[in-house]
C-alpha cells in the first residue's frame, strides 16, 4: 500500500508537468489579450507593445512557458493582470468561501441524500420512494440558475427569511450568526442540487446489493432487518458513492460560477470566470493547474477509499 | 516696538511676494454656496444701488424649489413642501403663503441671458434660511439647517466587481470607477447641462494664442487625510501619467505639451515628482501652467479630467507599481472627493463615509455602500428597497413600472450601437456597395421593435448630445430601389439564386460581431442579413466573444463588415484615433481604415480652434463626408433606463453619470 502511494504521488508529477504544458498553450492560443482589457479605447499602441515586451508576453511560447514554470516552482504564482493583486493572495481570498459555500452544500447533500436513498430502495415503489424518486428527479433536471432565483424569490423577497446575497451584511461588523444567516440559503439550494444524483445513487446501488445472495442468508438467519439493511447492505452499498464523493472533490474547490455570481459569493467560480473573460493570464494558469491538481488528488483519495471500504481491493 | 516693526516688515515682505502671482488670479466675484454647495448660474449676482442682486432659478431650485414662469402676468411661483412663494416683475411685493411681504427692492430681468434677479435678502426671507454676504470677498453664503434632511445611507449596485484598485490614473473598469469617482476629484467636473464648470480648479484660461493653459487652484482643499492640495499635486498626477514607466490607459493625447516627449521617453527615475517641465509647471502653490506647442480646444475636456493624486504620498511609491497589490493608497485612496472609503471587501461591497470637509459642501447623506449584486436579482432588491437605483434593460420596464415606490427616468447618452465597414480590403471597398447596404437597412424596424423604442436615431458618429452633431447629411433613409440601382451600377448583376454576381463571384459578405452580452445588438445581427438578402447580398453571420472581436476588427481586419458599441463618453464632437489615419494603424479603433485627406484635415482644423461656431461648421463638414463615404452606418444612440427609489432627492441621473451630483443627493423617509 506505501509503495502504490509513493508511485501514485510520484505520477503526479509528470501528470501536472503535462496538465500544465497543455493548459499553458490553451490559455495562450486564445484570441485577445489581457491587455485589450486592461486599456481604454485610446491608449497609446507603443505603450501596450512596451508593456508586452517587458512582461515578456512577446517572447516565443515555449520561453514563456520555460519562464512560467521556473517561477512557479519557485513558490512565485506572478500577479494578477487585471487586479495587480498576488495570484496566490486571491487564491487565499477567494477559497475559504467557496469552500464554506460548498463543504456546507456538501454536508447538507450528504445528510440528506443517504437516508432518503435508503428509504426509497427499502421501500421500492412505496409511495414514500415514488416521492423521494421525484423529488430528485426535479432536483437533476432544474437548472441550478432556475433554481437559486426560485430560491431567492420565494425566501428573501416574498417572505424575507434570509438576505438576497453578499457573505456577510455590508458595513456591519463581522459576526458568525450573520454570515450563517447569509449561507444558508444558497447552501442549501447548492446542496439539494447535489442531493438529487446522490440520491439515486445509493438509491440504486443499495438495491443492487440487497439483491444480493449474502443479503438474502443474513435475512435466512433470521437477522432483524435493520440489522440486514444497516450493517450488511448498506456498508457494500456506499463503496460506489464513496469513490463518487471522491470525484466530487474538486467540486468543493473550484465553486460554482453560477451560484457565487447570483449570490454575490466571490470565490473560486467568480474568479476564475473574471480570468477567462479578462484573459488573466497568470490567473488562469494557477486556477487551472490547480483544478486539475485537485482532480488528482480526488481520483487519489478515491482510490484509497476504495481499498478501506473494500478489504478484497488491495493495491500493491 | 521693535517687535511690531519685525510683524510688519515681514507682512510687507509676504504681500510683496504674493502681489505678482495673485495680480494674475481672476477675481471670483460673488461666488454662492447653498449649504456649502457651490450653486452655478449664467447670469452673474451683481450689485446696484448698494443692494446685492442674485440670480433667482438657479438659487431657488438649489434650494430644494420648484419653479414655474408665467409669462402672460410676468409671475414667477416658487414652492417647496408647504411654502408657495410668488413674484412679479418689477414689482416688490412678493407673496409667501399669500402673505404680502416687502422686499427691499424689485426682481428684474437680466438681459443679456433672459433670467430673472432678486435682491439677495429675499432669499433667505422667503424659505427661512441664513444668508450671509462677506463684503470683503463678495462671497454670499446661504445656509438652511432644517432643509433638507440629512444622514442616511445610500445603497447603490455595481453588476461585476471592480478591479479594486482605486488609483484615478489607473483605474479603467467603469465599476471601479463609479465607486472611486466619489473618492477623487478633476480639475473640472460636468454640471447639470453637460458642461464642464470649476472642481479643483476654481478657474482657467487660456493666452498666447491658446497656447498657454493657466489653471488657477481653488484654495484650502484638503485630501481625506488633511494634506493640503496644491500646484504639486496637480504637476505630480500629470507627470506620473507621462512617466516611461507608467503602465495605464491615460497616456494619450498629451504629445501637444511642451517638453513631454523628452520627459516620456527620458526620465530615470523609478518615481514620478514635481519638478517644473517646460510645458507643465507653477507659478505659485495654487496656479498651474500647461503649455502646448499648439492650440488644442479638447485639451481641458479630453486631457484634465482625470482625479488628482496626493503627491507626498504617490511620491513615495514607484510608477510602475501604481494600481498594483504595492500600490496601498489604490487599496484605502486618499482623494479630494465628497466620499471616503470607509471599508473595502474586494468582490463583496465598499462602504464609503462623507467627506465632511469637501470643497463642493459636505454630502448630505452619510454614507454611500456599492455592493456587487448580479443583476439577475435587482428587481427583487429594487422591491424591497434594498437598492436606491439601478440601470436596467427595456424588458424589465414592466416590472417596474408599477412598483411600489419606485419610479423610472430615460434619457439619451452618448452612447451608439454601428455597424463598420472594411474600407481596406474586399468588397466592402467599393462606397456604391456601402451605400446600398446603408439604404437596406430598417432602421425604424431596429429601433422601435428591437430597442422597444429605447433610443435615438442618430447619423453620424458624433452624437446628438454634442454641440457639432448635424443631421445636414445623406439619412441613408431606407429605399431598396436606390440600393438596387448602386448595386448595378457597381457590376453586381442579380444571379438565378437572388444572389448578385460580378465576374462569376458571388455577393457574400462575413459579419462579424459580439455574440454575447447586448442581446439587442445580437438580435440586430439577423434583421441587417435578411435586409441586405431584399438586394440580393448574401450574409454569413459570424458571432465571436469580445476579445476575438477585437482582434478580428482591430488587430487582424478580417471582416467584411462588423458591429460594435461606441460611446466618446465627451460632449465634444472631436474623432481623433477613431476615425481617422491615426486610428488605422493594427490595433487602433478605425477597424474600418476609413481616412481622407480632408476628413483629417478637418478633425486637426477642429482641434486648433476654440471658436465654437467655426467648430461646428468644420464638423458638419466633416459629417458630410463620413456620411456620403459610408464607411459604418449609425443604428441609433442609447438610451439609459433607471429605476430609482422615490426616497432620493436631487438624484439627477443623466449623461455626464448617475451619481454625478451625489453631495447633493438626500434621503426623505
Amino acid at each position: 500500500m506505501r509503495q502504490y502511494l509513493i508511485r501514485r504521488i510520484l505520477q503526479t508529477i509528470p501528470i501536472m508537468l503535462g496538465v500544465s504544458v497543455v493548459i499553458f498553450f490553451i490559455v495562450h492560443s486564445a484570441p485577445g489579450d489581457p491587455y485589450a482589457y486592461l486599456f481604454g479605447p485610446r491608449t497609446d499602441l507603443k505603450v501596450k507593445e512596451k508593456l508586452k515586451e517587458e512582461m515578456g508576453l512577446n517572447a516565443p511560447l515555449p520561453v514563456q512557458y520555460v519562464r512560467w514554470l521556473g517561477q512557479t516552482v519557485q513558490g512565485n504564482l506572478g500577479y494578477s493582470i487585471r487586479t495587480g493583486k498576488p495570484v496566490a493572495q486571491l487564491l487565499k481570498e477567494r477559497l475559504g468561501p467557496t469552500l464554506l459555500l460548498t463543504g456546507t452544500a456538501f454536508l447538507i447533500s450528504l445528510m440528506l441524500s443517504i437516508p432518503m436513498g435508503v428509504i426509497s430502495a427499502t421501500k421500492q415503489y412505496s409511495w414514500l420512494d415514488y416521492v423521494v424518486t421525484t423529488v430528485a428527479f426535479i432536483g437533476i433536471s432544474l437548472p441550478s440558475f432556475f433554481a437559486a432565483l426560485l430560491a431567492i424569490y420565494l425566501f428573501a423577497v416574498k417572505w424575507q427569511i434570509f438576505p438576497m446575497n453578499q457573505i456577510t451584511t455590508p458595513g456591519q461588523p463581522f459576526s458568525m450568526l450573520d454570515l450563517i444567516h447569509h449561507l444558508i440559503l444558497p447552501a442549501t439550494v447548492l446542496g439539494l442540487r447535489d442531493m438529487a444524483g446522490l440520491t439515486r445513487f445509493t438509491r440504486s446501488s443499495l438495491l443492487e446489493v440487497l439483491r444480493q445472495d449474502y443479503v438474502r442468508t443474513a435475512r435466512a438467519k433470521g437477522l432483524a432487518e435493520r440489522k440486514v439493511i444497516y450493517k450488511h447492505a448498506l456498508r457494500n452499498a456506499l463503496i460506489p458513492v464513496v469513490t463518487l464523493l471522491g470525484f466530487g472533490l474538486p467540486n468543493l474547490f473550484s465553486g460554482t460560477i453560477v451560484f457565487e455570481t447570483i449570490f454575490t459569493w466571490s470565490g473560486m467560480g467568480l474568479l476564475s470566470f473574471e480570468a477567462v473573460v479578462s484573459r488573466d493570464y497568470p490567473v488562469l494558469m494557477v486556477v487551472n493547474i490547480f483544478f486539475a491538481f485537485m482532480v488528482i488528488v480526488g481520483n487519489l483519495i478515491a482510490d484509497i477509499l476504495y481499498a478501506v471500504v473494500d478489504p478484497r481491493i488491495r493495491y500493491s | 516696538m521693535k517687535r511690531f516693526m519685525t510683524i510688519l516688515l515681514a507682512t510687507l515682505l509676504l504681500v510683496a511676494a504674493v502681489i505678482p502671482a495673485s495680480a494674475a488670479r481672476p477675481d471670483m466675484r460673488y461666488p454662492v454656496t447653498f449649504n456649502g454647495h457651490p450653486v452655478t448660474f449664467d447670469a452673474q449676482p451683481t450689485v446696484i444701488n448698494g443692494r446685492t442682486f442674485v440670480p433667482f432659478r438657479a438659487i431657488f431650485e438649489k434650494m430644494g424649489a420648484e419653479i414655474q414662469w408665467d409669462a402672460g402676468t410676468q409671475m414667477i411661483t416658487a414652492t417647496r413642501g408647504n411654502t408657495t412663494v410668488k413674484l412679479t416683475i418689477g414689482s416688490s411685493t412678493a407673496m409667501v403663503n399669500g402673505q404680502a411681504r416687502t422686499m427691499d427692492a424689485a426682481p428684474y430681468i437680466d438681459k443679456e441671458f433672459g433670467r430673472t434677479l432678486v435682491p439677495l435678502r429675499f432669499v433667505g426671507e422667503a424659505f427661512g434660511a441664513t444668508v450671509n454676504y462677506d463684503s470683503a470677498t463678495t462671497a454670499i453664503t446661504i445656509v438652511d439647517t432644517t432643509w433638507p434632511k440629512r444622514g442616511g445611507t445610500l445603497n447603490f449596485a455595481l453588476w461585476n466587481a471592480p478591479d479594486g484598485q482605486f488609483n484615478p490614473i489607473i483605474w479603467d473598469d467603469i465599476y471601479t470607477a463609479y465607486v472611486g469617482g466619489m473618492i477623487y476629484d478633476g480639475l473640472w467636473r460636468y454640471d447639470e447641462r453637460y458642461i464642464p464648470v470649476p472642481g479643483l480648479a476654481e478657474h482657467w484660461e487660456w493666452s498666447e494664442n491658446d497656447t498657454k493653459l493657466t489653471v488657477y487652484l481653488r484654495k484650502g482643499v484638503k485630501f481625506h487625510d488633511g494634506t493640503p492640495l496644491t500646484a504639486k499635486d496637480v504637476i505630480f498626477t500629470y507627470k506620473s501619467i507621462w512617466h516611461p514607466k507608467y503602465y495605464g490607459p491615460r497616456n494619450v493625447g498629451f504629445d501637444d505639451v511642451l517638453g513631454y516627449e523628452a520627459y516620456h521617453t527620458g526620465a530615470t527615475s523609478d518615481y514620478a515628482d514635481s519638478q517644473p517641465l517646460e510645458g507643465l509647471y507653477s507659478t505659485d502653490d495654487y496656479t498651474v501652467v500647461f503649455k502646448l506647442k499648439q492650440p488644442n480646444a479638447i485639451f481641458v475636456l479630453s486631457q484634465l479630467p482625470y482625479g488628482i493624486l496626493d503627491s507626498s504620498k504617490y511620491s513615495k511609491v514607484p510608477v510602475a507599481d501604481f494600481g498594483t497589490a504595492k500600490d496601498s493608497y489604490g487599496k484605502m485612496p486618499n482623494g479630494t472627493g465628497p466620499f471616503m472609503m470607509s471599508e473595502a471587501v474586494d468582490g463583496q461591497y465598499y462602504v464609503l463615509k462623507a467627506n465632511p470637509n469637501f470643497w463642493g459642501g459636505a454630502p448630505y447623506v452619510d454614507r454611500v455602500i456599492w455592493r456587487v449584486v448580479s443583476s439577475d436579482v435587482a428587481v427583487g432588491e429594487m422591491q424591497l428597497g434594498k437598492l436606491d437605483y439601478v440601470t436596467f434593460n427595456a424588458p424589465d420596464m414592466d416590472a417596474y413600472k408599477d412598483m411600489a415606490g419606485v419610479t423610472t427616468i430615460e434619457y439619451p447618452t452618448t452612447f451608439h450601437q454601428m455597424m463598420g465597414f472594411n474600407t481596406r480590403s474586399g468588397i466592402t471597398t467599393d462606397k456604391r456597395v456601402r451605400q446600398a447596404i446603408n439604404f437596406a437597412i430598417d432602421r425604424p424596424f431596429i429601433i422601435d421593435k428591437l430597442k422597444g423604442g429605447h433610443g435615438f436615431t442618430q447619423y453620424t458618429p458624433v452624437s446628438p448630445l454634442s454641440f457639432g452633431y448635424s443631421e445636414d447629411v445623406e439619412h441613408y433613409d431606407r429605399n431598396l430601389a436606390k440600393a438596387n440601382q448602386l448595386l448595378d451600377d457597381a457590376g453586381w448583376k442579380m444571379g438565378a439564386n437572388g444572389i448578385r454576381q460580378k465576374d462569376g463571384k458571388e455577393l457574400k459578405l462575413r459579419l462579424a460581431y459580439p455574440g454575447s452580452g447586448n442581446m439587442v445588438r445580437v438580435a440586430t445581427a439577423p434583421v441587417v442579413q435578411q435586409n441586405l438578402k431584399e438586394i440580393g447580398i448574401s450574409v454569413e453571420l459570424e458571432p465571436y466573444d469580445f476579445s476575438t472581436l477585437s482582434q478580428k476588427v482591430f488587430d487582424e481586419w478580417d471582416f467584411d463588415m462588423y458591429f460594435i458599441g461606441w460611446d466618446p463618453g465627451s460632449p465634444d464632437p472631436d474623432q481623433t484615433g477613431v476615425w481617422d489615419k491615426e486610428g488605422a494603424v493594427a490595433g487602433g479603433f478605425n477597424g474600418s481604415g476609413w481616412y481622407t485627406a480632408r476628413s483629417d484635415e478637418l478633425l486637426a482644423m477642429g482641434r486648433q480652434t476654440a471658436d465654437l461656431e467655426e467648430r461646428m461648421e468644420i464638423y458638419a463638414e466633416w459629417q458630410r463626408i463620413w456620411a456620403e463615404d459610408a464607411p459604418g452606418y449609425i443604428f441609433y444612440g442609447e438610451n439609459e433606463l433607471i429605476a430609482y427609489n422615490l426616497r432620493l432627492r436631487n438624484f439627477k441621473p443623466g449623461v455626464q453619470g448617475h451619481t454625478w451630483n451625489v453631495e447633493e443627493i438626500w434621503i426623505d423617509e
